[in-house]
């Protein structure tokens, strides 16, 4: 199984979400899990792959030749795959994904996250979306998908498309978890 | 057709050919290996005769891949008189690797 990790590169970010994106990604390791994540070398991501290495896992990063150029990748990952763009990379991520985990994040971490969960009510992706919501980092954003649901943009039904996680040990558990969502996303997917 | 090299034959195909040799490192789950793909079956048959043109899995072929350090896919290594000569690491547009090929021959 392959877990697909989208993450802040920002190192300006509270000590805590870095304790979490490494306790993920020894979890993730140890449990024999792949991991493909976005190739950056700091903040959340940067953490995660260092815990991923250090504890013994494989992790593949995947980033755009710019990135690369600017120096923003990682160093150690076991397999980096160089993208000609942004969108390319999340194409090549998702064609990997058995599984999402969003960790906290900033503009882009949020398009992946979201652009997840649009592929999951179109029936385009199956797998589980796990928000990891490490010092409630993710309160607003989630009562942001209620309103939605309330002012029915989203059915209610949609909610089930995500799952959130308060610490890395849920994450396991949602990841374990073999519980579905529905059968036909399509026949709900217009509201 | 660019020849499937790995790590039993790479010594013998790649290092001690007589002609510059490019050697396409992919995995079949790599979208940007596939992207270049047939910029290096094209090659292939072009420079015919003057250069040889490989590929290698190296999911397949951690040996060759790790002795050469491919952490980054798509990478494209040009061999000449069995030392690299040059890389181009990523997908990029066919007139990358002709450049890079003429300065070998």
């Amino acid at each position: 199984m392959t877990v697909c990790v989208f993450a802040s590169s920002s190192s300006r970010i509270n000590n805590k979400y870095g304790v979490a994106a490494s306790q993920l990604g020894a979890l993730l390791a140890r449990a024999k899990l792949d991991v493909v994540f976005g190739g950056g070398g700091i903040g959340l991501m940067g953490k995660l792959a260092d815990s991923v290495i250090e504890n013994g896992g494989t992790i593949t990063g995947v980033i755009p030749s710019f990135m690369k150029s600017e120096g923003w990748d990682h160093s150690n990952v076991t397999r980096m795959i160089i993208t000609e763009d942004m969108g390319e990379r999340k194409k090549q991520m998702f064609s990997m994904a058995d599984a999402v985990v969003a960790l906290p994040g900033g503009i882009g971490t949020i398009e992946e996250l979201t652009e997840a969960i649009t592929l999951k009510q179109l029936g385009l992706f199956k797998g589980p979306i796990i928000i990891l919501n490490t010092l409630d980092f993710y309160k607003s954003f989630i009562e942001f998908l209620e309103h939605m649901v309330s002012e029915n943009f989203l059915r209610y039904e949609h909610k089930g498309m995500w799952e959130i996680a308060d610490n890395p040990e849920q994450v396991m558990v949602h990841l374990s978890n073999k519980k579905s969502w529905i059968s036909n996303p399509r026949g709900i997917a217009k509201i | 057709m660019a020849l499937e090299v790995n790590d039993s034959n790479f010594e013998e195909v790649v290092i001690k050919s007589d002609k510059p040799v490019i050697v396409d490192f992919w995995a079949e789950w790599c979208g940007p290996c596939r992207m270049i793909a047939p910029i290096v079956e094209e090659l292939s048959q072009e420079y015919a005769g003057k250069i040889l043109v490989t590929k290698c899995d190296v999911d397949s072929n951690p040996g060759v891949a790790s002795k050469y350090g491919i952490r980054n896919i798509p990478t494209v290594l040009f061999f000449k008189d069995g030392k690299i000569a040059d890389k181009q690491v990523g997908a990029v547009p066919k007139s990358n690797f002709v450049t890079k090929l003429n300065a070998i021959i």
